[in-house]
């Protein structure tokens, strides 16, 4: 009999994430952007680890926690986690000494502070709109006509980094395009985002308290111009998880559904 | 052309709730449903009462602030109202009243970071919402929004506006103090109603609200019963309904049915479905569903006490003398809503620790409140607490009034991944 095989399927607001964990290793992981509904994106995501993994069916799948925005909407689950608890989850299981992650998704950012047994100690979330997020970036990638990840190789070109001083993710944008107006270099304009995202993150990691080590998750984390920022503005060294941090929730996931077979 | 004053309460009165008392006399919905019933009842009657003396004038028409209760008031036939309990009545049941006003206010020249509730009153003086009252009646607490928020108010309703000074301390000699200030103002309300101060008169209200506040005192100490045979989404509305009408014989009839009614299902063992018994610091909000109804239906969280509720925890008056009285009448105003804000965060922190010890709470959940200069200093004091405790506390900034600053679908989002996440 084959060893059970544990799966953890996220569903954000911008993508959507699985991974399958065997034997203590993840043996297949996907990112697809969302469909228009929940549950559609979690067959394709689903689907496509299945098909990595080398098996025919979800139904291989021994037991499968779904997470995000939609992981109620996903058919296949056999229960939904909240997608604090199974961010902190992967993070701790990647890198056992994390005690703060910040995890920066597509529509919100939370900072979670880990224990010692890898548990949630007290979380924070952002609040009324979008700075912090994903959508954030989006929007200004959209006026600066660059890519997310130029973003991050910009910002590390910059010499003066613009300031922008909005939170609101529409009047960032004015302002963005007002320093475009004056003339303000694109690398300068793109390291004044990040540092306004990092500005953001560190007064919700300051309200968690910052405990070592300290790492970043979700697809944000792969701009390691935020991250430069990041620690500049907390003062402290961010230790990345190794792997793509995009799928920490759904390794998470994958790691919980582990976790609840066993105690079945 | 001219509005009649309280247009939209009467709105709430024949709109929301007349139909749900009818609804409720005819299906009780749920176990609640009696309670519930009483509790529209008992709203809808002291708005009848303010729509019905603020059209015919019958009685002089008193607007009085926080850190002052209706006695005083009462005992020269004085109708007193206080405007602020009303603006959770308006953000229940008329939220897009909430908005008006706040617009109406804002556009004036009122910075928007005042504070909701002072700028939802504001809102209503400017759309002639509110009855032209025959005083005002302030304090020089209980908090430096409403401090301005009153300076507006006196000049938009041009009203003789008398002030009291709050002591800011907290013990008997604070009481005395603040006695003395009431003892001065005798003389005003005398002129104002054209009667002599009657002690006796005085003493018969003061023995009213005492006879609510031992039955409230008794509903308190059921509270505390684990699990809590209090209906959790009455708790929400029970401040609204009675702070506005100490001292009245039905008051006193309804915290005897809250009572009755609480003990009745301590008694039987009424299952309530409890599983996690919170504390809610500051005031939840007051839009859209109850929220307290949704947490216990949801997670069976079950609020014990809230800060509202805590400030109807009150020691019966000694009503020996005028000056016991007063003394007493100085200690309950000073004591109630929003009057504690006068104080040193230590006195908060009393009551936060009261709480964990009274209620055995699982968790605690502190709402924000955008404008409170008084709330957000504590929260860093409360969290560091919590975290030396080990109590699960949930933080996040909201309106209360307001639902566009923070809507229910994101508070409830909040409370459900507190919830899940801290395996409550």
């Amino acid at each position: 009999m084959s060893e059970p095989l544990f799966g953890g399927c996220d569903i954000g607001s911008t993508t959507g994430k699985a991974v399958l964990v065997r034997d203590n290793s993840v043996i297949a992981s996907v990112i697809v952007p969302c469909l228009p509904r929940p549950e559609k994106t979690a067959e394709l995501v689903i689907n496509e680890a299945i098909s990595q993994a080398g098996l025919s069916s979800v139904k291989d799948v021994t037991y499968l926690v779904g997470t995000g925005y939609g992981r109620v909407r996903i058919p296949f689950a056999n229960e939904d986690i909240s997608e604090i608890t199974c961010h902190a989850r992967g993070a701790s299981w990647l890198r056992s000494s994390v005690r703060t992650a910040i995890d920066i998704g597509g529509q919100d950012c939370k900072v979670m502070g880990i224990s010692d047994t890898g548990r949630v100690r007290e979380f924070v979330m952002n609040d009324k709109c979008a700075a912090g997020t994903g959508r954030f970036f989006e929007a200004m990638c959209r006026v600066l006509h660059v890519s997310l990840e130029d973003i991050s190789s910009l910002s590390l070109e910059s010499k003066a980094p613009a300031t922008i001083t909005s939170q609101c993710s529409v009047f960032a944008e004015s302002e963005v395009i007002t320093l475009l107006n004056e003339g303000v270099d694109v690398a300068d304009i793109a390291a004044g985002i990040n540092f306004a995202i990092a500005a953001r993150l560190v007064s919700l990691a300051r309200k968690v308290g910052l405990v070592q080590d300290v790492t970043v998750t979700g697809g944000c984390a792969k701009n390691v111009g935020l991250i430069k920022c990041l620690e500049e503005k907390l003062k402290a060294a961010i230790t990345l998880v190794p792997g793509d941090p995009q799928i920490v929730g759904a390794l998470g996931a994958a790691i919980l559904a582990r976790e609840a077979f066993a105690r079945a | 052309m001219d509005k009649k004053p309280f247009a939209k309460l009467e709105e709430i009165l024949n709109g929301v709730l007349k139909p749900a008392a009818a609804t409720l006399s005819q299906n009780p919905l749920s176990n609640d449903g009696p309670l519930m019933l009483k509790t529209v009842e008992i709203m809808s009657r002291n708005i009848e009462e303010a729509v019905d003396v603020a059209r015919n004038r019958q009685k002089k028409f008193v607007w009085h602030e926080f850190c002052l209760t209706p006695e005083l008031f009462l005992a020269f036939d004085l109708y007193p109202f206080v405007g602020e309990t009303h603006t959770s009545i308006y953000a229940r049941y008329l939220q897009d009243a909430i908005g008006e006003f706040i617009d109406a206010t804002e556009n004036a020249g009122v910075p928007p970071e005042v504070c909701s509730m002072d700028k939802v009153l504001i809102g209503a003086i400017l759309s002639d919402e509110i009855p032209q009252p025959d005083l005002i009646v302030t304090t020089s607490a209980p908090c430096d929004s409403s401090r301005i928020g009153y300076q507006v108010m006196e000049k938009l309703l041009d009203a003789p506006m008398h002030r009291l000074d709050a002591p800011f301390t907290n013990d008997a000699d604070a009481f005395k103090y603040y006695a003395g200030q009431m003892r001065n103002f005798i003389p005003v309300l005398e002129e104002l109603s054209g009667k002599k101060f009657d002690i006796d008169r005085l003493r018969e209200i003061v023995e009213e609200s005492n006879r609510a506040l031992e039955y409230l005192l008794e509903w308190d100490l059921l509270r505390r019963l684990r699990p809590s045979p209090a209906p959790p989404s009455i708790l929400l509305n029970v401040y609204a309904a009675v702070n506005n009408c100490f001292g009245k014989p039905h008051c006193t009839e309804y915290c005897k049915a809250l009572y009755e009614f609480t003990r009745e299902r301590a008694e039987s063992g009424a299952a309530t479905g409890e599983k996690i018994r919170v504390v809610w610091q500051h005031v939840p909000p007051q839009f859209g569903d109850n929220i307290y109804g949704w947490m216990a239906d949801e997670f069976g969280a079950v609020v014990v006490d809230d800060t509202r509720c805590g400030y109807l925890r009150q020691a019966p008056i000694d009503t020996s003398s005028l000056d016991s009285m007063l003394q007493g009448l100085a200690r309950h105003g000073l004591n109630m809503t929003m009057g504690k804000n006068r104080l040193p965060a230590r006195l908060y922190m009393a009551d936060f620790l009261r709480a964990r010890q009274d209620y055995s709470l699982d968790c605690v959940i502190v709402s924000a409140h955008a404008g409170c200069k008084h709330c957000w200093p504590l929260i860093g004091i409360y969290r560091d607490f919590a975290r030396t405790e080990n109590i699960p506390f949930l933080v996040f900034d909201d309106d209360f009034l307001d639902s566009r600053v923070v809507s229910l679908a994101t508070v409830k989002n909040k409370i459900e991944q507190f919830f899940r996440t801290m395996k409550l």
